[in-house]
């Protein structure tokens, strides 16, 4: 129950047996079913619900992407993890101004504290002291849409850097279609992520559509955008400045027809076998005292989070101490 | 209108003999598995997998396994003079909260008018079994657990961590310490 498997090339995902097998016009592999806890689709995949049914008797997540790499949707289990109790706390923690807010808060500012560490490892004072002064307005802020535009400044102080700390041309922040290479690696990567913790989500008790700075409406699993605020900068953007300072990744891996840029199939295999790497990855966790891998802090911060709902503790959001 | 006692005979209806035996073990645990932040199957403790992978295993011939009665669920019966209850167990560590576990499920029987005041307690790993009795004086034992884990559960927030050595392998360790 532990690895991630991604499908690249078309072909037909079956039960065969009591296992998993991928068929495609030339080859089948048999998938060790015990082995798997999500698996991510990137091409044309036939299936029968059959297949579902065994995906969620083995609690088994399918997660699906367009042709440019874009988030179409998941077959997630049914819900093992229910409790009445924490849904009505979650939801009263949303309904309750402070309470929300509080929750907003805790998440932006461990977004600064992981933004600010990525700059910091490269030393531009100058960004993190307007970083500083925004992290302390922070703490003044009276509504969520303060809390948001706290968030958005940051990120484009942030984002002003990136020419810099990577060498390749950016601009901006652009989205549906991103505009360039950065801006496609930055989608991609944020949608491996989202998916990441919504998994997490699922396997605790806590209801994903009732999130605290996303509107609840926003999108459908809302909660695992708030939870990805905090991890995008460590999972995603460190993976990313990797990849092309070691020169992984290059023009050619990028399709920029059109105006716009996509990862090519190589690219994303490239850029997903890294990802997993570092989610394998271990480090040792100061309260635990005991090592962890990088994936796992996604669901220690999600515990965090239901005993700050339960009002057992005050949610701190994971803050890179490496 | 239904009197007390009732309503407490009632409540405990509800009451699993996994509750009873985290009773026993952790008061913290019992309250969170209780309100359905249960992570027996989400931590990948290797204990709880070993002992999944034995209740799986072990006394696959036995013909009346995993009888589910009221809300307890019995690993299996044997049948003579009178009805036993057997329960399979992974290690004797919590050996005392097993033993009421099996008084529990005693005691719901003989509630439900079922000729049954004896169980076995089987720990294949050790080769060791355990006989049980349920007496009288245990009843009056187990109906003030009974009650008090009622109390528990009707608290707000979940008992204060135990602190103890036997926490670290806990599935709830990551969640308690974290």
């Amino acid at each position: 129950m532990s690895r991630t498997y991604y499908l690249f090339s078309a072909g037909t995902l079956k039960r065969k047996d009591n296992t998993l097998a991928f068929e495609t016009d030339t080859s089948r592999r048999v998938i060790p079913v015990e082995d798997v806890d999500h698996i991510y689709c990137f091409s044309e995949l036939n299936f029968n619900t059959k297949l579902l049914d065994f995906l969620g008797q083995n609690q088994i997540c399918l997660h699906f992407f367009d042709y440019y790499g874009n988030y179409t949707g998941s077959f997630i289990p049914r819900e093992a993890q229910l409790s009445g109790y924490l849904v009505v706390q979650q939801a009263e923690h949303y309904l309750d101004k402070e309470k929300r807010l509080m929750l907003a808060r805790a998440f932006v500012e461990g977004a600064i504290h992981n933004i600010r560490r990525n700059l910091e490892k490269r030393e531009d004072n100058e960004t993190c002291q307007k970083i500083d002064g925004y992290r302390k307005a922070l703490k003044d802020t009276t509504t969520i849409e303060d809390v948001m535009s706290i968030e958005a400044h940051v990120r484009k102080l942030y984002y002003s850097q990136w020419e810099d700390i990577t060498g390749w041309e950016f601009g901006g922040r652009s989205k549906r279609p991103p505009g360039n290479a950065l801006n496609a690696l930055i989608s991609f990567g944020n949608a491996i992520t989202y998916t990441t913790i919504l998994k997490e989500i699922h396997r605790t008790a806590l209801n994903p559509t009732i999130s605290f700075l996303h509107e609840p409406s926003e999108r459908r699993f809302s909660l695992a955008l708030d939870v990805s605020e905090v991890f995008k900068p460590v999972f995603v953007d460190r993976l990313i400045f990797k990849l092309i300072n070691l020169n992984m990744l290059n023009k050619k891996h990028f399709d920029t027809r059109v105006n716009s840029a996509y990862l090519t199939e190589e690219g994303r295999k490239i850029f997903v076998a890294e990802f997993e790497k570092m989610m394998e990855k271990t480090i040792l966790h100061r309260n635990l005292k005991r090592k962890i891998k990088y994936k796992s802090l996604v669901r220690l911060d999600l515990y965090k989070l239901i005993k700050h709902i339960l009002k057992e503790d005050t949610y701190t959001p994971m803050k890179v101490w490496w | 209108m239904m009197n007390d006692t009732a309503a407490v005979e009632l409540e405990w209806t509800r009451i699993t003999g996994t509750l009873v035996s985290y009773y026993f073990i952790c008061r913290r645990k019992l309250w969170l598995h209780a309100k359905g932040l249960n992570l027996e199957n989400v931590s990948g403790n290797a204990d709880v997998i070993k002992g999944r992978i034995l209740h799986e295993t072990r006394f696959k011939r036995e013909s009346s396994r995993n009888f589910d009665f009221d809300n307890v669920k019995i690993d299996f019966f044997k049948y003579g003079d009178q009805v036993y209850v057997h329960e399979v167990k992974k290690s004797k560590k919590f050996e005392e909260a097993h033993i009421w576990q099996l008084k529990y499920y005693i005691y719901t029987l003989q509630n439900r008018g079922v000729n049954c005041s004896a169980g076995v307690l089987h720990y294949p790993a050790n080769m060791r079994k355990v006989d049980i009795q349920l007496t009288e004086k245990d009843k009056d034992l187990l109906e003030q657990a009974l009650e008090d884990i009622q109390h528990i559960l009707q608290e707000d927030h979940p008992p204060a961590r135990l602190d103890k050595k036997f926490c670290r392998k806990c599935a709830y360790f990551d969640f308690c310490y974290v």
